[in-house]
């Protein structure tokens, strides 16, 4: 129980996959211009990669090494699509807001990434839990980012006025370069923070070693 | 040779599996998907023809049935109102669809709205938020449809904004016949 918890909560912060691991940068830099941008990508991305740790983890036993990577990417391929379907079903605005950026979670490798370094090597529940926490953590970093662009964008967060009208906008957030100095200003704050946690820790006690993150790059 | 036998087997089965998922999943949301892009232009029409309650649906040569679909607005004592048509130009992303009204009389337009685009999202996804469409109410179709200079552009967007300026004037000179005619045909 203790471990299913450990392997929970690295996603969120620890191992965060877009802020720590920096992997998935593609639909990271592309979308966040928008808070509803992130979280809808976000949760798309989170329910994909939940499904496909899932199943990988259940049907790992009887895929020969070899041909695990298609076997992986058919079954990522499978829930992209019934997400992308479902989006145009019942959610039609956000589909055409978040467009082509939908079908191309296929190649995102983050989803990948935990399918090669963790689903093919632990039981289902691990696995569950691991996807659902790089899951979380996917989505409140899309959307902290998408969040902190609009509002120095346009002075709004989920399309509310946050920032009294008339405030002058840096339109330069909107676009790629913006999407970098966000980046780049937020991976610099939680490597920070961890420096000063780390600090703290080592000056009470000096053991436990930093847990090192698995990284794949796309 | 029989490991390669697994390796196939394994593959195949998995594909299969899928296929068998998906043409499940297809099968169920696409009534309910078609019905979405149905809904959305006849909705469209009424958007961009204010006062039109029923309309007819009538290409720009009736005869051979070729050139841009037009749709006819009708009020509720039958009067014509106006006429709406999709005008399609090339965007960023993709093809930029737009539902454009325009009163015949006036030589006008009443009202746009887009239908469907690729644009990047935040950015040129902005050509579909009313602060752009809007300026387009009232506009003369004998204006020139420049960006930037007729037309307000969405900063960092230029190509979809131009995308949807070309598009209503190349459509716009395309159906000039009709609108000789007063809209009628």
């Amino acid at each position: 129980m203790r471990n299913l918890r450990k392997e929970f909560v690295k996603g969120l912060w620890n191992e965060h996959p877009i802020f720590r691991l920096l992997i998935g940068m593609c639909p990271t830099l592309a979308i966040t211009t928008a808070a509803t941008n992130g979280l809808a990508m976000g949760l798309s991305t989170a329910f994909v990669l939940i499904c496909s740790s899932t199943i990988i983890s259940l049907v790992k036993n009887i895929i020969p090494p070899k041909v695990r990577i298609p076997c992986y990417i058919i079954i990522i391929a499978t829930f992209v699509t019934i997400a992308d379907l479902l989006l145009a079903a019942y959610l039609p605005d956000l589909h055409t807001v978040l467009g082509l950026f939908i079908p191309l979670i296929v190649v995102n490798c983050i989803i990948l990434g935990r399918a090669e370094a963790y689903a093919s090597k632990m039981p289902v529940l691990d696995s569950f839990v691991d996807a659902l926490g790089m899951g979380i953590g996917i989505t409140w970093g899309l959307t902290f980012l998408g969040g902190f662009r609009e509002l120095m964008g346009m002075g709004t967060i989920f399309s509310q006025q946050i920032l009294p009208a008339g405030t002058t906008s840096w339109g330069i957030f909107l676009l790629p370069p913006g999407a970098f100095f966000t980046l780049g200003i937020t991976v610099g704050v939680m490597n920070q923070i961890n420096h000063i946690l780390e600090h703290r820790r080592t000056e009470r006690t000096s053991v436990e070693p930093t847990m090192a993150g698995q990284t794949a790059e796309s | 040779m029989h490991e390669n036998l697994k390796l196939i087997v394994v593959l195949g089965l998995i594909a299969t599996i899928s296929g068998g998922v998906l043409a499940y999943v297809h099968q169920t949301v696409s009534p309910i998907i078609e019905a979405n892009k149905l809904g959305p232009l006849r909705d469209a029409i009424y958007e961009v023809l204010p006062g039109a309650t029923a309309f007819e649906v009538n290409t720009l040569d009736s005869s051979s049935g070729e050139g841009p679909t037009i749709y006819q607005g009708t009020d509720d004592s039958q009067e014509p109102v106006g006429i709406a048509f999709v005008a399609v130009g090339s965007g960023f992303g993709g093809p930029v669809e737009v539902m454009v009204g325009l009163d015949t009389a006036a030589r006008t337009i009443v009202g746009i709205k887009v239908l469907d685009h690729q644009e990047t999202p935040g950015l040129g996804s902005r050509i579909a938020d009313p602060p752009f469409t809007g300026q387009f109410a009232d506009k003369s179709i004998d204006d020139d449809f420049i960006v930037d200079k007729d037309v307000d552009m969405i900063t960092g967007a230029t190509i979809s904004c131009e995308a949807v300026a070309s598009a209503i004037k190349n459509t716009v000179r395309q159906i000039e016949p009709v609108l000789r005619a007063g809209g009628a045909w």
